[in-house]
């Protein structure tokens, strides 16, 4: 396990979410003042899910040596950590993002639109024709509805197997080896002290704690973390493909601009606002317990 | 669900229609129109069905009494699982499910979905069983229709609470493999049924209907909330409790004193509905709405009101900028019917051009029920920017008649 190796990975996905997040508010200040071209927009629609995606191959080639990091992951501070499901963000949370997001201003312009003075605003909010996340309609809405149902389904499904995995601690391949392991002990504190198998089973297990592990172990340890693995890779999916359908077959370009990049600025937010007060925590303790948690301090997506 | 239906053509409408265009004559004309129905009734095949029998009696008789018609169900539907995980809402609007009468229904389900969704499924047949035996006729007083619509929830009831185990649990059933019988699952039901003379509004729980008539918003129904004075008076009379646990709640738990299902709350939260009857007026009456607590907790019927008749006057506006030459393109963005979230609706025909090149009345009315269906969408949003933590299902009802060619 090359810890040096994930936090470099992260870092860089920060590094690009920060870069990412310029772009997308660009595009959607472009999109607004009407500069940018549908065909712009979706370029930069396209470039961000490609970010995304590509964090999501890197993540699946890293799993498989060690899953568990990414359900508890040492960059991300205490509060990314507490929030996160199945190693990322919940991929219903879009759905709610988007119907916080495009309801801003609504209260402004429904003012504007009961009173008479129906400009341009006001018209927008009932005849949305290529407008921004405030002129969602009743079509998208019901396929934003969908969405939401099956994303909240496969969630509960994954979440479901999530359950029966640490469930599975208490079971075959760990506890029998736990059980053995207790036994063997009882064995040896029970033989007299001094004689020679005696001292074997103490060397063995003395052995034994030094080096953490032994085989049989290993092998059982690493059939939760192969099942971590195969889990993070699939909640990764749907993450992704909850956020392309929202972005390329639901929301107009500009629509998606402005969607992904309020998750962007979100998410760079938490990661900022939670290690900063997590800073400032850490500096009261003593030195040895800030040592474990000084750490990049970054979320993943 | 979001769905804007423009028109609903169904063919009882489709023959009323022809036969109002040759009303010029009075009674001579109808009586001969009235000969030629009953022929043609004569004719028709398999009339043995005693179900469909009635229907046609009904039928004739309210050929012979009644000169107006309601014309075709026109509406704007948006039902939304929200800021919840779970939707257990359900909508049901059935276009002539009685000879010249709308049926819409809105249920806000709790517990699970189920009950919710047997409503949104069977209501509409059950009540219109309920009319046919009854004979009901549009034209009858308030009491019949009361008792029509009390047989029907209580009908209601009884298969929602055995509804478990017979019909198909709905898909996004969740309590389907944990209570072979659930009995702490229950829904609201707000029914309209809209006809020529007549509004019947039907209400049992928190869901509401609110009518715009003249400007104004009147309810048309009560919520039944555990500390609304004679609601408590008989849950305490029924040796019941209501204690305020986060609102007030009977026996600390459910948050309505009346709903279909929640058989364990019986016979403190009883699924009587409170009817009303109101008389249309031609020319006052704009528009009605239906919608669950997740609109009203955050918006009132005033504003909503609002919403709906700035919608028309929006519409109104942009017809007269567009000039009456063209023809209507903007996007009449029309869903399938019943496609997932537990919702359903009836087997209306879609119809999106608002039937092409029509008469300035026609083309009027068209941006009426276009401004419906943009209404139910804007007070959806509106309930959702205004943080409701509800499903959130809106039903518009376009009231408007066509004149009369």
């Amino acid at each position: 396990m090359d810890m040096t190796r994930y936090f470099a990975c992260h870092q860089q996905w920060i590094a690009g979410q920060e870069a990412g997040l310029g772009e997308l508010t660009a595009a959607a200040a472009n999109a607004a003042a009407r500069r940018a071209t549908e065909a712009e927009l979706r370029a930069v629609v396209e470039r961000c899910l490609r970010g995304y995606e590509e964090y999501a191959t890197t993540r699946r080639a890293m799993a498989p040596e060690d899953g568990a990091a990414f359900f508890a992951p040492p960059w991300c501070t205490t509060f990314e950590k507490a929030v996160l499901w199945l190693g990322g963000c919940r991929p219903s949370l879009s759905i709610r993002l988007l119907y916080c997001v495009s309801s801003e201003g609504l209260e402004a312009q429904l003012q504007e639109f009961l009173s008479g003075h129906g400009r341009a605003g006001g018209d927008d909010m009932i005849r949305p024709t290529g407008s921004g996340l405030l002129g969602i309609n009743a079509m998208q809405l019901e396929q934003i509805n969908n969405l939401h149902g099956r994303t909240i389904h496969e969630e509960g499904i994954l979440s479901e197997r999530l359950a029966s995995l640490q469930e599975k601690i208490a079971d075959r391949p760990l506890l029998p080896i736990v059980r053995e392991r207790e036994q063997e002990r009882a064995r040896a504190a029970a033989l007299p002290r001094g004689s020679a198998s005696s001292n074997g089973l103490v060397g063995r297990f003395a052995a034994m704690g030094l080096a953490g592990v032994d085989a049989e172990v290993d092998a059982a340890m690493e059939s939760y973390t192969a099942g971590l693995a195969k889990l993070l890779e699939e909640a990764d999916q749907l993450r992704l493909s909850t956020t392309r359908e929202l972005a390329t077959e639901i929301l107009t370009p500009r629509q998606a601009v402005e969607m992904l990049a309020a998750a962007k600025q979100l998410h760079l937010s938490i990661c900022d606002w939670s290690r900063r007060k997590e800073g400032a925590q850490s500096a009261l303790l003593p030195p040895a317990a800030t040592a474990s948690s000084s750490s990049s301090g970054r979320p993943n997506a | 669900m979001a769905e804007i239906c423009s028109e609903v053509v169904a063919p009882a409408v489709a023959e009323g229609k022809q036969g109002a265009e040759c009303d010029a004559g009075g009674r001579a004309a109808r009586r001969r129109r009235m000969e030629i129905r009953r022929l043609r009734l004569a004719a028709e095949r398999g009339a043995d069905e005693e179900a469909s029998r009635k229907r046609r009696k009904l039928e004739c008789r309210r050929e012979e009494e009644e000169d107006v018609e309601t014309g075709p169900a026109r509406y704007g539907v948006t039902s939304v699982c929200g800021r919840r995980r779970d939707m257990e809402d359900a909508v049901s609007i059935r276009p002539e499910f009685l000879p010249g009468h709308h049926f819409f229904g809105v249920f806000d389900g709790h517990g699970c979905s189920h009950v919710a969704t047997s409503c949104g499924e069977m209501m509409h047949e059950i009540v219109a069983d309920e009319a046919l035996s009854t004979g009901l006729l549009d034209g009858d007083g308030e009491e019949r229709w009361k008792g029509v619509m009390e047989r029907s929830f209580a009908r209601m009831d009884a298969k929602a609470v055995g509804s478990r185990g017979s019909s198909d649990p709905a898909p996004t059933c969740r309590c389907e493999l944990q209570l072979p019988k659930c009995d702490h699952v229950g829904s609201t039901a707000v029914v309209a049924v809209v006809g020529p003379r007549h509004l019947v509004v039907s209400n049992c729980g928190d869901s509401r209907a609110v009518l715009c008539r003249g400007g104004a918003a009147i309810p048309l129904s009560s919520d039944h909330k555990p500390d609304r004075p004679d609601e408590l008076e008989r849950i305490q009379a029924a040796g019941g409790r209501v204690i305020f646990w986060d609102g007030a709640r009977v026996f600390g738990v459910l948050a309505m004193s009346r709903a279909i299902g929640d058989s364990y709350l019986k016979p403190f939260v009883i699924s009587d509905p409170e009817v009303r009857v109101v008389e249309r007026k031609d020319g006052e009456d704009e528009f009605l709405i239906l919608a669950s607590d997740g609109l009203w907790d955050v918006v009132s019927n005033e504003v909503a009101c609002n919403v709906v008749r700035s919608c028309v006057r929006g519409n109104a506006k942009r017809r007269d900028d567009r000039g009456r030459s063209s023809p209507t393109s903007n996007l009449s963005p029309r869903q399938s019917s019943g496609s997932g979230s537990g919702s359903s609706s009836g087997d209306e025909a879609p119809n999106d051009d608002c039937g092409g090149a029509g008469s300035e009345s026609d083309e009027e009315s068209c941006e009426v029920d276009k401004a419906c269906g943009e209404a139910a969408i804007l007070l959806t949003k509106l309930a959702l920017a205004r943080q409701t933590s509800d499903n959130v299902s809106v039903v518009v009802v376009n009231l408007r008649r066509r004149p009369r060619p």
